[in-house]
Parts: structure tokens; C-alpha cells; sequence
């Protein structure tokens, strides 16, 4: 029997739209789970999904996909690779796995929920193949390190971290509550798979598998890119979505949801991916700086497709977005190789002599902006005095980014007019934040942020008992075992500088 | 954006598919005849772009892979993101951008 095309019996399938009777809409999609930003009913039924596939070509690959990266994972797990690798790339598969793999299982919730709550009966069909995608990459990304528990126990934190209330993992959660499982379906497809999806996962999935094949780590950069298949094509829900709030005269909503959830997600994944690309990979084995791979994937790929649809680039684009990628994440990098203790995974300084010359010619001005710094602590480090690069008192956190506030570094790297942070009084309480866009976000819905606290507001409202540094850190669940250390034991700072030749 | 600003569109094909990714080559090669195909491997993944409208035929691919026979929904577990947008018919992909500025 002759085989039809796909596409002479696709639309049938797919497309079950019909005028409700006997319930109204509002009882079917009510706003606070699927705000239609006042557009009709019939108006959402011409959503059509650019990146097409059947439920029989949809699990065919998906069987694919994961038979090859299980196999791998198999004959990889019984090698030594793990052992040999970089122990600052293990660190940056730690901080993976444990700000990635639960959040998988969230975003499979807001994927659930735009496949019961999505407008259009296409829509609903895309987003449920959304839900089995997330679910596969919540399974997969606990099971590679649940395989890794014999050799490094802290493994256990992929499973583990979105259950606790250490301070990566708040600032984490807030973002992904606020992106999609606190989400009504359609800000979730402008906001989860538009922005997030089709701009930063590439961040992560991508430029981290390029790194990842360089550096040997053959097990992780399989994993990891064949996510980004599935994720390649459920972001395309965004593309319909955008495309029926521009044609009803809602184009301003959606640059506002694209607005608030493109630097929220930049913060976090400046956080994890940054520091993850520019010092915790082995030098040798460097794709591009981060900065490189921003304006690669993000500042090129994404908003070329972004503008495409008419939207612009967000407000803060050229006075702190851009600004920002020569100098936020290394002020992070600072405070989170400082509050070692606090973290999950053992952050590599990454500045010996070799590692100091790629940075200033990756970022040029950093040795006389962040270098300073850390000359003062390898300084202390090499006077026997590793104490002295430790924290004792709390660093303040944004109320929005729920990150460290990093201003001071920034504006004594000349990147910041003023040093202090953002400060909005409201309702009796005083919030503060690290930048304009942050502050923005807050204040275009300050109720859906009312309940919002940061860990300082945690620790000041008695909820960290005792409140003490040590109080803090079993607050924040971290045994001693568990704490963060240096990753290589000071060697950076030891390391000879460069022989200069003719010197 | 400057008038000089290339808009690069086309696939990414997965580092460890890298068969895949010459056969891709190939037919992108093929199908989109008047335009430099700029190919860079990254590893993880090899990027595969053409200014503004990057075409991918299932016939060029059947003749890359030497294959009777291959659908375009079988690139899935290759493609592990694109530049651009994308549209599809049984018989290509076209990945685009509109926009003039």
C-alpha cells in the first residue's frame, strides 16, 4: 500500500479546534494559567509550528537519541576517563548537573502546562512532546552522575541541590519558578522556549560541547548536545506564539516578556556558564572565551532570528547589557571562588600566569581591573595564609537575580557609573538591586515578587539559625565534605610566571 | 544592525554525528549552488550556514548518503540547534531570516 506523504495527513492530526458550547473559555483556559492578553479564541487556531513532527517520527528518534547516549554512558562509565579529567572541568559538570537536572523535571511542568493550557490544538501537540522531551532530560541528566556517586559523592547534588536553600540553588529556582513553573502558558512560550530555549540553552548545550569534546569528556558533550535536538525543536513553540501576539496588536507584551526574561537568564547563566568557560575549563583546551560564545550564539544567532519577527533589541541592550559581558561574570567569579564554602562544587581559581595572559587577551584591561585582586590573594596564599582568602561575614543579594550583589568590582573596573546598589522602599520594606534591569523587572509586577526572599532577607528575618557563617552553610545544607574548596589546592598559585624570551 | 552584518542561517550538526554532518555538507552544498557555505567545526558541534536562506533537500541527502531513502525528520538526532528560522515541507528544509536591517 502506497505510504501517504506527512504532509497530506499532518494537519489533520494535529488540528482539534472547536467552538466551546457547553463550558466557556474562560473555564477552559483561564487566565492565570493561559493569559490570552485579550486576543480571541479563534484568532490563536492559526498557530502553526514551523518545526514539524509526527508521534511516530517523534519517538522513532527519541528510542535513537537515547540508545547512543546511553551506550556511551556505558562503556564510557567503565573507563577512567572521569578520574583523569581536569578537576576544574568537573567542577563545571558538578555546577551542571546540579543547577540543570531537577530544573529539567520543572520545565517539563510548564511544558505540561502548554499542553493542556496552549491556545491552539497544534500548540498542545508540540508542548506535550515538550513534557516526554523534559522528562528525558531530567532522567538522563541524574542518571549520568548518579553513575559517577563511587568517584565523586557530590554527584549526589544533581539530585539534591533544588531541594535545598543554598544560595545558587534560590537564585536558580527563583528564575525558573518565575520563567515556568509559576508561568501561565503563553508568557511560558514566549518567555521559557522563545528566549530561553532558543538563546541561552545554546549557551550551555552548545558551547559547553564544544568544550567538552576538546577536553576528552566524550560521555558529557553526547549527552548534553543531543539535549539541544530536542530542544532545537520544542523552542519553536515560541515562534507561533510571538507571531499571534504581534499579529493582534500585543507585538509590546511580547518584547516586555522577552525584556524581563532575557536578563534574568543572562544572570544566572553568566553565573554558571561563565564561570564555567573562562575558568574552570583547561586552558589548553578552550573553544572561545564565554564572551566569544555570547556573541556567537546570543548576540548574533539569537537576535538575528529574534528581530526577525519584528521585535527589537531589549532597552538595556547598549548602556548594560553589553557593557556587562566584559566584566559581570568575572565579579562573580571573584565571590563565588571567595564564598568557596558555599557552593556545591570546588571552584577552580583559574589564574596562574598562563591562565592571567589568556584573560587579558580575551578581555583586555582585566589584569589591571580583576588582577589586582587576585594578586592581593595570591599573595596570601603563597604567605602560608589561606584563611585569609576565606569569608566571614554575608555579601548582599539582589532582590531580583537573588546573585551577590558584584557592583563594586564593576564600577572599580570602570564599567559601573556608581558602586552602590539600586534601592526601592516599598510597603514598609527596603529592596535592593544589582542593576537597572533587575530593579525594571521588579518594579513591572512587584506582586508577583512580594513573597520573594533573598538569602540576607532570610537570615535577617531569623529563619538561619544560628546566624552564624557555620548556621548559613547547614541552612544551606553543605556538610564540611560538601563544601567548596580550591579545586587544584592553591597550585595556580605557585605557578612561575611565563619565561619572557630575551629576559 | 550594519549594512556589513552577515546573517548566517543553516544547521548545527551535532560533533559526535559527524558522518551525518559531511552528508549535510554536501547537500547543502548541492542545494544551495550560488552561495559560500561556511562550514566550522566546533567539536561538539559543526555549524553549517549560508547568508540569509540556507535550502536542505531530502534528494540531495538521499545522494549524499547514498541512500534510497531519507526522510528529513530522521536529521533530528543530529540537529542539535540552527540558525535562523525554520520551515519544512516533506521535501526540504529552508532555514531564513526576512528582515532587512
Amino acid at each position: 500500500m502506497p505510504r501517504l506523504a506527512r504532509s497530506e495527513w499532518y494537519d489533520l492530526t494535529r488540528d482539534m479546534n472547536w467552538t466551546l458550547s457547553y463550558v466557556s473559555d474562560e473555564d477552559v483556559w483561564p487566565q492565570d494559567l493561559s493569559n490570552s492578553y485579550g486576543i480571541p479564541t479563534e484568532k490563536w487556531w492559526g498557530w502553526d509550528e514551523p518545526y514539524k513532527i509526527t508521534y511516530p517520527e517523534y519517538v522513532h528518534n527519541q528510542v535513537g537519541k537515547d540508545a547512543s547516549v546511553y551506550s556511551i554512558n556505558a562503556v564510557l562509565s567503565r573507563s577512567r576517563i572521569f578520574e583523569e579529567l581536569d578537576p576544574g572541568w568537573k567542577s563545571a559538570i558538578l555546577a551542571h548537573y546540579g543547577a540543570i537536572a531537577v530544573p529539567e523535571y520543572l520545565a517539563g511542568i510548564g511544558e505540561a502546562r502548554m499542553g493542556r493550557f496552549g491556545r491552539a490544538a497544534a500548540w498542545r501537540n508540540m508542548a506535550t512532546y515538550g513534557t516526554l522531551d523534559e522528562t528525558r532530560h531530567g532522567q538522563i541528566q541524574t542518571y549520568f552522575p548518579y553513575g559517577l556517586l563511587a568517584k565523586e559523592p557530590r554527584a549526589d547534588w544533581a539530585h539534591k541541590t533544588m531541594h535545598t536553600n543554598e544560595w545558587g540553588a534560590i537564585a536558580a529556582r527563583s528564575l525558573f519558578d518565575d520563567m515556568f513553573t509559576a508561568n501561565d502558558a503563553v508568557s511560558t512560550a514566549i518567555q521559557l522556549t522563545f528566549t530561553f530555549e532558543t538563546g541561552f540553552t545554546n549557551l550551555q548545550f552548545l558551547g559547553m560541547a564544544a568544550d567538552a569534546m576538546k577536553v576528552g569528556d566524550v560521555d558529557f558533550g553526547a549527552l548534553i548536545s543531543s539535549i539541544q535536538t530536542d530542544e532545537a525543536r520544542h523552542s519553536q513553540q515560541g515562534e507561533p506564539t510571538v507571531k499571534i501576539l504581534i499579529a493582534n496588536g500585543q507585538g509590546e507584551v511580547a518584547q516586555k516578556l522577552v525584556d524581563h526574561m532575557f536578563w534574568r537568564s543572562w544572570h544566572v547563566f553568566a553565573l554558571l556558564t561563565g564561570l564555567s568557560m573562562d575558568y574552570y575549563t583547561p586552558l589548553e583546551h578552550r573553544t572561545h572565551s564565554f564572551k566569544e560564545f555570547m556573541e556567537e550564539l546570543i548576540v548574533k544567532q539569537f537576535m538575528d532570528q529574534f528581530r526577525d519577527f519584528g521585535l527589537e533589541v531589549p532597552w538595556y541592550w547598549k548602556e548594560h547589557f553589553l557593557p556587562e559581558l566584559d566584566w559581570y561574570h568575572h565579579a562573580l567569579h571573584l565571590g563565588v571562588w571567595f564564598w568557596r564554602p558555599t557552593v556545591w562544587w570546588n571552584p577552580d581559581a583559574g589564574v596562574s600566569p598562563a591562565e592571567r595572559e589568556w584573560l587579558e587577551e580575551k578581555y583586555p584591561g582585566w589584569n589591571d581591573s580583576f588582577g589586582q585582586y587576585w594578586d592581593v590573594i595570591t599573595a596570601n596564599v603563597r604567605d602560608g595564609h589561606p584563611e585569609l582568602t576565606l569569608p566571614e561575614t554575608f555579601p548582599t543579594i539582589c532582590n531580583m537575580c537573588q546573585i551577590p550583589l558584584v557592583n563594586p568590582a564593576g564600577f572599580n573596573a570602570g564599567r559601573l557609573a556608581h558602586p552602590e546598589p539600586l534601592i526601592v522602599d516599598r510597603d514598609g520594606r527596603r529592596l535592593l538591586f544589582c542593576s537597572e534591569p533587575c530593579k525594571w523587572v521588579y518594579e513591572q509586577n512587584p506582586a508577583r515578587f512580594a513573597g520573594q526572599l533573598s538569602l540576607v532577607d532570610r537570615f535577617l528575618a531569623g529563619h538561619i539559625q544560628p546566624p552564624t557563617m557555620e548556621g548559613a552553610l547547614a541552612y544551606m545544607s553543605l556538610s564540611l565534605a560538601e563544601m567548596g574548596q580550591d579545586a587544584t589546592n592553591y597550585a595556580w598559585a605557585f605557578e612561575k610566571q611565563l619565561a619572557v624570551p630575551g629576559t | 544592525m550594519s549594512a556589513q552584518h552577515v546573517k548566517l542561517v543553516g544547521p548545527l550538526i551535532r560533533g559526535v554525528d559527524a558522518d551525518l554532518a559531511d552528508a549535510v555538507i554536501s547537500a547543502v552544498e548541492a542545494d544551495n549552488p550560488d552561495a559560500e557555505v561556511v562550514v566550522e567545526d566546533q567539536g561538539g558541534y559543526i555549524r553549517i550556514n549560508v547568508a540569509d536562506r540556507c535550502r536542505l533537500t531530502r534528494a540531495s541527502m538521499q545522494e549524499a548518503l547514498g541512500q534510497a531513502t531519507f526522510d528529513l525528520s530522521r536529521l533530528e538526532p543530529a540537529l542539535s540547534g540552527f540558525a535562523g528560522r525554520m520551515h519544512t515541507t516533506d521535501e526540504e528544509i529552508v532555514w531564513y531570516l526576512e528582515r532587512q536591517d
